[in-house]
Order: structure tokens, then C-alpha cells, then sequence
């Protein structure tokens, strides 16, 4: 972090989105966004349950959200929020399609393990 | 920086001791009730208990795929309204577009109102069938 | 404002039309009429629309690309581009959706599957690949690839009766929403970077700048290294970014090691839409590696090129990986569907031979002009292909290994000749068109001083021309195993020979707007990688290009 640049943009303006004085540092947020969004690839890659891997990818777009916002805060702009409302749309049209292949899948097999899944290989 | 993260992580030590003081607590009081109590299980201690009616199978059971269904649209109708909320935040700034902006809005719940006549239309509703 | 909001409108248009056929559609799905006459009805306003659509989309393919040098003409705020480049995308779309559309009717009928939605789910998807050819934006070129997958999801997984297609479904689902998560990611680390060189610039950016507007990316890669500094594309934020964005659109095309999912999703999903998602899949998440390649690693600068090279260098491993991956494994493919789409993996590294060489700024203009004339080609021949395969099933079902078509050309000797043509174009074999697109990327390569790269491609698909003549020798040297006296034909039948009619004019005569405008008069090119001269064009290419 630069602290020149941010007391300048800090002091430059009355600007909202900035963060308060003494707020949490923005490599903190990027920290555990980042940590989350390993927690939630090494999910997708060890888990076998196809909901439990939907839920990782879950923790994966919202660890983006995390950075969207808190670069969004630092830099006093509008786009980050912005993005991140858009991520959570499209999350949603996920959860929605997602659990209904999980569902229809369930339906006709009793069984959701991933590596049952292999009717095909090659 | 370093002066203004300290002074972050000094206002959060109150929150720290409360915890540790609350998990203390618990700890001791569990523990003291395990080592002291007297333990002489019986099948009826170890039922769960039910409001005093005995219980009926387990509470893992299915759920009809219906509440799924019901659960997946809410998720997609609920999500959208959240695009409402910017655009109430800056409509009162559109200065001369701001017939426009309602326009726009209006083709955006437009388009969720076709959605909404299919889903219902094609009986996603009706919880009887 | 309002002039402008019409504007907008209009540079817009083809996505707009497509979208709202396609809720069209699904209304008219409602209705009450008999089945039938419904689904006559709404295959007719289906393929009328895309037809429109596709007419409104010619106006766009005069206004010139945007790129290095040339000012792009955004709309809705900078978020969205009106171009050649961008219209010749969303034709190509209208041609893959209509070909899909058309060849889906007795499929359906047969399967007995709801056609209203499933016609409705193409158009979407459709539109959401011309969303991505159009952004200006990384949310739009978000979205857009979003409403592309999230149909496709659905449609992977349409035939509900069948494990396979369920199967390819859940694949093609966890997997594209894995890869959405790294794409995701890339963003919100360029938004990051370029913000935060803004704001060392000191000059105050108003709250409402997007920083993952390509236009004010671009700009900001160019200020950052005219002040001398390191520029951004050295900070180790920005690298991260495009690093996790070409992940996530290098699964979208398909390309080797992102791959893997393919053969699977596309043997269990229904044949029309396999053979739609290889195509519209492809155009989109090429059509925004091309865009946002362009911007982000721009090679016109020597401080910038610099901070490139590691990217160009990765790129060219992974077009030579999808180019002999893809080939080797068709080989030993026995079902055709998963031969086609180990044959499709190789056709997207061809195609990002041409995407690579559109980051030189010397060879820009020809190499997009060749990727979308590839594209164009590509989308005929491979839709084509799998056409044929649902010509040739009946009662519900396909003849999906390579050795039922044993024996074709004595029994259905018209559509053994469709199939021979589609094969010897997707190995490059000369009157069909695959030949000469072939040739326009790989000339475009050498211009870009990718010479190493178009002589391995060249190389590797002489491998190609094995698998692709394997059945041709089945249908024609081979005695019958199969009955093919009575086939499903119907719209498959029309999108077959189509398609095949297609595939063989466009080998011969230069295709209208498609046919690549080869500029000789460019500025030199700055090779990236190796250090070879600018190349003359070979006179051939000059001969057959209709507008010198």
C-alpha cells in the first residue's frame, strides 16, 4: 500500500465511497478474499458431493465480490459495487440452473457422487 | 499506517476478551456438569425429546421436490430486485433522462414479467400437481 | 440525448432483436393451439427472426474496428461497441442459430421435448455470445458470457431422460461455473491494478469511471508508460488479472489443458446442441479474446511489449498444445461426436494461432479478418457435420460410432457426398473452404513473424487428415452394416446440404463481407516472438481476395 496516495486521495475529496480514517487496510480484504477463493478451489477439486463443489464455486464468486468491493472502497468508485451486484445476479441464475440438473439428476439416479457420474470416458 | 492499524486492532481487544471470558465460561460449566453429575443413561433419557411426544423416525428425512422448486424461483425473482436499489439511488440525478431512466426500468421489470407469466403459465405455482 | 439513446439502440440491434425473438418465442410457447402447429409456428418465427437479425447486423460492418490507433465508437456509456469486427461476429451467430434451430425439428418431435423452450434457451444463448462480441466492457463481456453459459447448461442437459445428457449437464455446469469463478477473479485483479495506477496518477478519476472499461484501460496502459515508471502491465496485480481471464475464456473455447470437459459434454448433450455450443461457445469466448487481448497486451509499445512476451510465449504454447492435442486424440476416437470435438479442440488452437497474430499491430487487421473468416467457415462445416449425424438416426436415436456409416455412399449416396465434403474442408483438403481459411490464419501468422507456430499447425494437421479421410473411406470403401433406407431428414436434411453447399462455395468464391480485406500497405510488423521479417504475402492469397 502506498500511504502518500492515500492520504492525497483521502484528503483530495469528500468522496463517500472513501474509507474512514483508519479503516481496515485494503491488503487485509485482498488477504482473505484470496484465501477465500483458495478455500474454495481446493473445495471444487477435493470434494465429490456436486452440491458441496456448487457451494465451493459459491465461496469462490463471493471471495470476487469481497475484492470488487474492497477496491472499490479504496479507490472511491462506484464500479466495484457494481460488479459485485452484477456477480450476485448471475450467482443466482446458477443456484437456480445448477439445482435443477443436481435435482433432475437426483431424481433419476438416487445418487449424486461425482465420480458415479461417468456414464462417457475417453 | 502502521500508527492507524494499531489503533484499528486496539479497538477490537474489548470484543477479543469478551469472547475468550464467554468460552471460558462454557467450557467450565460443561465440563464441571460431566465430571461431577451422576450419568445413568436409560433408553427414554437418550430419546430425543419431542415436546413429550415420542418421536417418529428420523429428522433427516426428504423433502418434497416441491419446496426446491419454490426455493430456485424465489432465489431468481428475489435476486433481481436487487438492481432496483442503484437504480433508486441515482434515478433523482438523471437530471433530463430521468423519463428515460423510468423507461428503462420499466422494460427491465418487463422482462421479468414475461419470465414471471411463463413460470407461472406453465404451472410452477400450483402446489397440487 | 434522446438522438443518442437511439443510437445506441441501433449499434445494439442484433443482440436486441435476438433477445426479444427469444422471449417471443417462449410466450408463443404459451399459446393454446394444438402441438404441432405450435411448434411449425414457432420453428418459422424462430429462423425468421435470426434471418432479420442477421440483415440488421450488415449495417454495423462498415464502421471501422476498433483497435490501436482507431478511436472505437462506444455506446451506453463506453460499455458497448459498434464495429466491423463485432457485426461480422453477431452474423456468424445468426448463421450458427439458425442452422441449429433448423436442423432441431424432428429431433425434438422425436424426443417429444418442449421445442418452445428449447428454441427460446438457443436465442438466449445466441444472444449472449453477441453480448461478448459487442462489450467494451469486462462486465458486459461478464454477462454476455454468462447468459451464453447458463443456456447452455440447460440445453446440455435437455433430453432429461437420458443419463448422458444429464451427465454432460452436471459436467458442463460445475465446470463452467469453476471456470466463471477464475474469470471472475482476473477482473476484479485488473479493476484493482488499473485503479490503483490512476490513483498514483494523482489526478482525481470521477466516482462513476469504470476501470474495466478496455477503452480506459487502454488509456491507462498508455499513460503508465509514457511517465517512464514501470508501466501496468509489469504490476504483479495486472499479470495475475490476465492470467486468470485467459484461464476462464480458454475453457470457454475449449482450448488445451482447459479442454477437458468437452468430449464428455459434447457426446452426452443432445447432437443439436452439441453441435451449437461447438460453434457459438467458440465465436463468443474468441471474439472476447481477440477484444480484450488487444487492449490489454498491446504490442505497439516497446515498454509494454516487454511486460507481453511472457503472455504471447504462453499463448504460443498453448496453441501448439491445442493443436496437436486435439489431433492426436481424434484419432483414436470410435464415436463420431467425441471425434468431432477432439477435431473442434484443434480447430480452436488454428483459431488462436490467428488470435495470437491479432496482438501484432503490423498484422492486426488480417489476422481478425482471418479468424472470423474461419469462424465463418468453421461454423458451416462443423455444424455441418453433425447435421449429418441427425439426418442420418431415426426413431429417436443416432448412429453415433464411426463404423455405422460403413457402406453410406451405396445407400444415401447424396449424403455420404455432403459428409465427404464436410470432412475434407475440417482437414483443410482444397476446394472446400476450410482450405482457404486455414490458409488465411496461418498467412496471417507468418506476417506476424508466428512462422514456428503456422509451420507446426501445418505440420500437426496433416495428422487431422487422417481421421477425417478414415470416414470417408468407411462410407465409401467399406460394405454396409447399417440400414439406412429410412432416415429422420427434415430440417437436418436442409442444414446438411446447406451447409454443404456453403462450405463448397465459399472454397471457390470470396464470401461478401467475410472474405478478409488483405492489407499490404501496413506498417511494419514488430514480431514479438523470433525476429523474423515481415513476410510478403504469397501471390496465391492475393488472387483469391476479391477486394486488393
Amino acid at each position: 500500500m502506498n500511504p502518500v496516495a492515500e492520504s492525497a486521495a483521502v484528503a483530495a475529496g469528500a468522496n463517500p465511497l472513501l474509507p474512514v480514517h483508519g479503516a481496515v487496510p485494503l491488503s487485509w480484504y485482498l488477504i482473505l478474499s484470496a484465501m477465500l477463493f483458495m478455500i474454495g478451489v481446493v473445495g471444487v477439486l477435493v470434494k465429490r458431493n456436486p452440491i458441496v463443489i456448487f457451494m465451493s464455486i459459491e465461496l469462490m464468486l463471493n471471495a470476487v465480490n469481497l475484492s470488487f468491493i474492497a477496491f472499490g472502497r479504496y479507490l472511491g468508485n462506484v464500479g466495484g459495487q457494481m460488479f459485485a451486484i452484477f456477480v450476485m445476479a448471475v450467482a443466482a441464475a446458477e443456484v437456480a440452473v445448477g439445482l435443477g440438473i443436481l435435482i433432475s439428476i437426483f431424481r433419476s439416479r438416487e445418487n449424486i457422487n461425482v465420480d458415479e457420474i461417468n456414464v462417457m470416458k475417453g | 499506517m502502521p500508527g492507524q492499524t494499531n489503533s484499528l486492532l486496539n479497538s477490537y481487544i474489548p470484543v477479543l476478551c469478551m469472547g475468550l471470558m464467554a468460552l471460558f465460561l462454557v467450557v467450565v460449566f460443561v465440563g464441571l456438569s460431566r465430571i461431577l453429575g451422576p450419568q445413568r443413561p436409560t433408553p427414554q433419557k437418550l430419546a430425543p425429546y419431542e415436546c413429550g411426544v415420542t418421536p417418529i423416525g428420523s429428522a433427516r428425512e426428504r423433502f418434497p421436490i416441491k419446496f426446491y422448486l419454490i426455493a430456485m424461483l424465489f432465489i431468481v425473482f428475489d435476486i433481481e430486485t436487487v438492481f432496483l436499489y442503484p437504480w433508486a439511488a441515482t434515478f433523482r440525478h438523471s437530471g433530463g433522462m430521468m423519463l428515460f431512466n423510468l423507461f428503462e426500468m420499466a422494460v427491465f421489470v418487463g422482462i421479468l414479467l414475461v419470465g414471471y407469466v411463463y413460470v407461472w403459465r406453465r404451472g410452477a405455482f400450483e402446489w397440487d400437481n | 440525448m434522446n438522438q443518442s439513446v437511439l443510437t445506441d439502440l441501433q449499434a445494439l440491434i442484433c443482440p436486441l432483436v435476438v433477445i426479444v425473438l427469444g422471449m417471443i418465442v417462449l410466450l408463443l410457447d404459451l399459446g393454446t393451439g394444438d402441438g404441432p402447429a405450435r411448434r411449425r409456428l414457432i420453428y418459422f418465427v424462430s429462423l425468421g427472426g435470426l434471418v432479420a437479425a442477421a440483415l440488421l447486423a450488415v449495417a454495423n460492418t462498415t464502421i471501422p474496428n476498433a483497435g490501436v490507433g482507431v478511436t472505437p465508437l462506444t455506446h451506453f456509456g463506453g460499455g458497448m461497441v459498434a464495429d466491423r469486427f463485432g457485426g461480422l461476429f453477431c452474423i456468424v451467430l445468426c448463421i450458427i442459430a439458425g442452422l441449429a434451430i433448423t436442423m432441431s425439428d424432428r429431433y425434438l418431435e422425436e424426443k417429444s421435448l418442449n421445442s418452445g423452450e428449447y428454441y427460446a434457451l438457443i436465442l438466449f444463448s445466441t444472444s449472449g455470445a453477441m453480448l461478448m462480441a459487442l462489450a467494451y466492457d469486462l462486465v458486459n463481456i461478464f454477462v454476455g458470457l454468462e447468459i451464453l453459459s447458463v443456456a447452455l447448461y440447460i440445453l446440455s442437459g435437455f433430453a432429461r431422460r437420458e443419463r448422458r445428457s444429464e451427465e454432460s449437464a452436471v459436467k458442463y455446469f460445475l465446470l463452467g461455473s469453476f471456470a466463471s469463478g477464475f474469470l471472475l477473479y482476473g477482473m476484479a485483479l485488473i479493476y484493482g491494478a488499473v485503479g490503483i495506477a490512476l490513483k498514483n496518477t494523482g489526478l482525481l478519476q470521477p466516482t462513476g469511471t469504470s476501470f474495466t472499461n478496455l477503452g480506459v484501460i487502454a488509456r491507462t496502459i498508455q499513460e503508465s508508460a509514457e511517465t517512464g515508471g514501470a508501466p501496468i502491465t509489469a504490476s504483479p496485480l495486472f499479470i495475475a488479472g490476465v492470467a486468470l481471464l485467459i484461464v476462464g475464456l480458454a475453457f470457454k473455447a475449449a482450448i488445451v489443458p482447459f479442454h477437458s470437459y468437452a468430449p464428455d459434454v459434447y457426446e452426452g448433450a443432445p447432437t443439436p446442441v452439441t453441435a451449437f455450443m461447438s460453434a457459438a461457445a467458440k465465436v463468443g469466448a474468441f471474439a472476447a479474446l481477440i477484444r480484450v487481448f488487444g487492449i490489454l497486451l498491446p504490442a505497439d509499445n516497446a515498454s509494454i511489449a516487454q511486460a507481453a512476451v511472457p503472455f504471447h510465449a504462453v499463448l504460443w504454447g498453448l496453441a501448439a498444445a491445442t493443436i496437436v492435442v486435439g489431433n492426436v486424440l481424434a484419432i483414436r476416437q470410435t464415436n463420431i461426436k467425441r471425434m468431432l470435438a477432439y477435431s473442434s479442440i484443434a480447430h480452436a488452437g488454428y483459431i488462436l494461432v490467428g488470435v495470437l497474430a491479432s496482438s501484432v499491430p503490423g498484422a492486426s487487421q488480417n489476422a481478425k479478418d482471418a479468424v472470423i473468416y474461419y469462424l465463418f467457415t468453421y461454423t458451416f462445416m462443423n455444424l455441418g457435420a453433425f447435421a449429418m449425424v441427425i439426418w442420418l438416426g431415426r426413431d429417436g436415436g443416432e448412429y453415433t460410432s464411426i463404423a455405422d456409416y460403413a457402406g453410406l455412399a451405396k445407400q444415401q449416396p447424396l449424403a455420404a457426398a455432403a459428409m465427404a465434403v464436410f470432412m475434407l474442408s475440417l482437414a483443410g483438403i482444397p476446394p472446400a473452404a476450410g482450405f482457404l481459411a486455414k490458409l488465411y490464419v496461418f498467412t496471417s501468422a507468418v506476417q506476424a513473424g508466428l512462422t514456428g507456430l503456422a509451420v507446426l499447425a501445418l505440420v500437426v494437421s496433416v495428422i487431422g487428415v487422417y481421421y477425417y479421410l478414415n470416414i470417408i473411406v468407411a462410407m465409401y470403401f467399406r460394405d454396409p452394416v447399417n440400414d439406412f433406407s429410412s432416415v429422420r431428414a427434415g430440417g437436418a436434411r436442409a442444414a446438411a446440404l446447406l451447409s454443404a453447399a456453403a462450405t463448397l462455395l465459399f472454397g471457390f468464391i470470396p464470401a461478401g463481407v467475410f472474405s478478409p480485406t488483405i492489407q499490404r500497405d501496413q506498417p511494419t510488423a514488430q514480431p514479438i516472438l523470433g525476429a523474423a521479417e515481415k513476410s510478403p504475402l504469397p501471390p496465391a492469397v492475393a488472387v483469391v481476395s476479391p477486394q486488393p
